[in-house]
């Protein structure tokens, strides 16, 4: 029963598994990412109109997979949670190994083992010994062909493996020897950070996936437009209110937005100002426990601060301004003409139903009046940058709209993040184990260097090819380390 | 300095990369030396026109090319080219550049598709230094997955057991390639697109994570790369099935990419 226990729960944990998990993510996201596009996100306020258009099965599959919003369903956060439980299994159970276990490597228990690996060579020391005549020499042709004995003494031995380990430590090896009757065994080893960096990335990502349901849970966001002068109370922070003092957009010469910046006090309960400052895109501000962000601006249509208007009357060929405010009507000057302000469009454009504004930037603004004369009135566009469209009224007076000041609301983002602090550990800590991880070359070069002969193995390496070049490379410096320097 | 100066060397790049391509290809079929190293020069030349065409960009718009899905384009298939240069000098394998010149042809149309304006100015929400790392890091990450996915295509193409006939870089050494290409874009993709990216929402937008459909395009891609990934570590994916998964991983790559077009969101800068 234990056994079978034993084995339900490493294959839990098995590396198989854990791909596995990696896998139903990775559908599951990208279900999600599809369902995302196929889906309105307004599902659930026309899901009559969409019960309609796609027939009641599929409306109600929608509804209950919660398709418009899939990545807040329960099936996907099943499938997060499952892929967290199983990344802190791998951790719990990997940790000794991945941490502390691979930091050194471990000699070979005998020369046995080392010969079934890959990338292996044997040479007999009476071959290092004779140097590059060795492979010519017919003795030690033959003693390398029918196994002869050429024992050397334990002095040799020593001399011969310090030899190596010095070739190994100038390629950036740590070496780890036993010495017994046998010979001497040993390891060397390069590159070992990798296997902790591993450990740390995981870590990492389980500490952003702990910030992100930290986050997710305990946060929250909101969005708030605030005319500028006016206060509203900090959401869910009755202590608190925000004053914007002041907003503004900062534009090039050609009228290309570079900032939006408001100028924001923080009041508390008494009215005293608490905190105040600028805030700008990319730049937020810390008000008790959340966080402000400018996001964006708007302006409502129906007004504006105060607009100014140059006049000429025609038939007495008088001219001056007069200033005008929403709602309200203006004589101009001693005539019997009356104008209205009507309607305020900050970047006018005429479209098939009439005239809108494309965007909340004051880039065309335009201010439609009423003129009364007479017992008639009339109604016109008065355009502050091209003037030239301005309506010619029957009236005898020529108008020109000379300033308008829109009104703003600027628009900040309120939020609270409990679990931001978690996140920044999170992603230090898996930057840091990424970098360990790719930054690192480990290899593992063990050997045993016996009486008669040397055996060396790469039992562990990243990158096949390289490596390949690199032992060749390694066993002909030993070659002719022992050759011809006479190491020993 | 003439504002269409950028555009003339792009222009000029494109032609070259298109005639280094044609050389490559010829290389290819003949294998002669000569016109191997042709090819490289070519190939060389049409680097350096794009180098100096980002350049001028640069300093046209007083801000580095990465504002613009054009921008971002360029300066990714500026990062494969430089991807292919290092691995010719490191491996000496001029045969690549059959793969990665025709790659880099098609991303160069694909961009003069798209909006080239040069806007001096940019959006109050670009105006960060996560801007750059965020963007360049991602760049360089797709650039390499784009050598993966090129490695890839050859590493199918290639006719098993032709032995010194073929022309084409040896499987192990192929498989090499796609395997140190993904080792290269995985941590910059991991680190750039994601991380870099998180956090600078989170000034930017007051949120580290808002399901917009370009970051969960690339929380699909990290997470098809993380598995990709761990099946060749334990070996289930190698050889012909890492070359196939290489390829399908660019084509994720792309959608999440151009996705930005279709789906919108927060990331619709064209």
């Amino acid at each position: 029963m234990n056994e079978k226990r034993k084995g339900a729960g490493e294959g839990f944990i098995s590396y198989r598994f854990a791909v596995a998990v990696i896998a139903v993510l990775f559908g599951a996201s990208t279900a999600g990412w599809i369902a995302t596009e196929l889906v309105p996100p307004d599902f659930l306020e026309r899901e009559e109109l969409y019960r309609l258009a796609w027939g009641t099965t599929t409306a109600k599959l929608v509804g209950i997979l919660r398709l418009y919003d899939p990545f807040h369903s329960s099936w996907y956060r099943l499938v997060l949670a499952l892929f967290f439980v199983v990344l802190l299994l791998c951790v719990v159970t990997r940790w000794r190994r991945l941490a502390i276990g691979s930091w050194r490597a471990v000699p070979p228990e005998s020369a046995d083992e080392l010969r079934k690996k890959g990338f292996s060579f044997e040479l007999s020391w009476r071959l290092l010994e004779s140097g590059a005549g060795g492979p010519k020499d017919p003795l030690v042709r033959y003693a390398e062909q029918f196994g002869r004995a050429e024992h050397i003494e334990a002095e040799r031995l020593r001399g011969h493996f310090s030899c190596i380990a010095a070739l190994l430590k100038k390629r950036g090896f740590s070496i780890v020897s036993r010495a017994d009757a046998s010979g001497i065994r040993f390891a060397a080893s390069s590159g070992r950070w990798r296997s902790p960096g591993t450990m740390l990335f995981h870590i990492g990502v389980l500490v952003i996936t702990i910030g992100g349901v930290i986050g997710s849970f305990g946060g929250w966001r909101e969005m708030m437009f605030v005319r500028v002068g006016s206060s509203a109370p900090l959401p869910r922070d009755s202590a608190l209110t925000l004053r914007v003092d002041d907003f503004e957009i900062v534009t090039t010469e050609s009228l290309e937005i570079k900032d939006f910046i408001s100028t924001l006090s923080i009041l508390d309960a008494r009215g005293d100002v608490v905190v105040s400052g600028a805030v700008e895109v990319n730049r937020p501000m810390k008000a008790g426990r959340c966080r402000i962000y400018q996001s964006e601006y708007t302006i409502d249509e129906n007004e504006f601060e105060r607009s100014r208007i140059r006049y000429s009357l025609r038939d007495a060929s008088r001219r001056g301004t007069f200033d005008l405010v929403p709602g309200s009507s203006a004589r101009v000057a001693d005539s019997t003409v009356d104008v209205t302000a009507v309607r305020f469009i900050p970047d006018f454009r005429m479209g098939p139903d009439g005239p809108f504004s494309a965007s909340a930037f004051p880039r065309n603004p335009a201010l439609e009046v009423e003129v009364a004369y007479a017992g008639e009135t009339e109604r016109g566009w008065l355009f502050l940058y091209h003037s030239d469209f301005n309506k010619p009224f029957a009236a005898p007076v020529d108008l020109v709209l000379d300033r308008i000041q829109p009104v703003y609301y600027t628009g900040l983002e309120v939020s609270a993040n409990p679990g931001s602090g978690v996140l920044f550990v999170g992603f230090a800590a898996a930057t840091l184990g990424l970098l360990a991880m790719y930054l690192c070359n480990p290899r593992v070069v063990k050997g045993a260097a016996g009486a008669r002969a040397l055996v060396v193995a790469g039992t562990e390496y990243r990158w096949k090819a390289s490596f390949e070049r690199e032992f060749a490379a390694l066993r002909e410096e030993i070659r002719t380390e022992i050759g011809h320097r006479g190491c020993s | 300095m003439a504002s269409g100066l950028d555009m003339k060397l792009l222009w000029f790049s494109f032609w070259m990369y298109l005639a280094a391509f044609v050389l490559f290809t010829v290389y290819a079929a003949v294998r002669r030396r000569g016109l191997g190293l042709t090819a490289t020069v070519v190939f060389l030349a049409a680097f350096g026109l794009q180098t100096a065409g980002l350049a001028a960009r640069w300093i046209i718009t007083t801000h580095p090319p990465l504002s613009t899905m054009y921008e971002y384009a360029l300066t990714m298939s500026w990062a494969v080219a430089l991807s292919f240069l290092i691995v010719m000098a490191r491996f000496r394998r001029i045969v690549l550049g059959v793969i990665v010149s025709p790659v880099l042809v098609l991303v160069l149309v694909i961009a003069s598709l798209l909006p080239k304006e040069a806007s001096k100015q940019l959006m109050p929400a670009l105006q960060s230094y996560w801007f750059y790392i965020h963007v360049t890091l991602a760049a360089c990450a797709e650039g390499a997955f784009v050598v993966a996915a090129g490695a890839g295509i050859i590493y199918l193409i290639r006719r098993k057991g032709d032995g010194e006939k073929e022309f084409l870089p040896s499987h192990d050494f192929l498989e090499e390639i796609i395997s140190r290409s993904l080792r290269i874009g995985y941590p910059l993709f991991t680190i750039g697109a994601l991380f870099a990216g998180a956090i600078w929402a989170q000034y930017a937008w007051g949120s580290f994570w808002s399901w917009d459909p370009k970051e969960t395009g690339s929380l699909v891609l990290w997470l098809y790369y993380t598995l990709l990934l761990h099946q060749n570590m334990r070996g289930a994916w190698r050889g012909k099935t890492l070359a196939v998964m290489s390829i399908v991983g660019l084509a994720i790559a792309i959608v999440s990419f151009v996705g930005n077009l279709f789906f919108g969101g927060m990331h619709a800068y064209v």
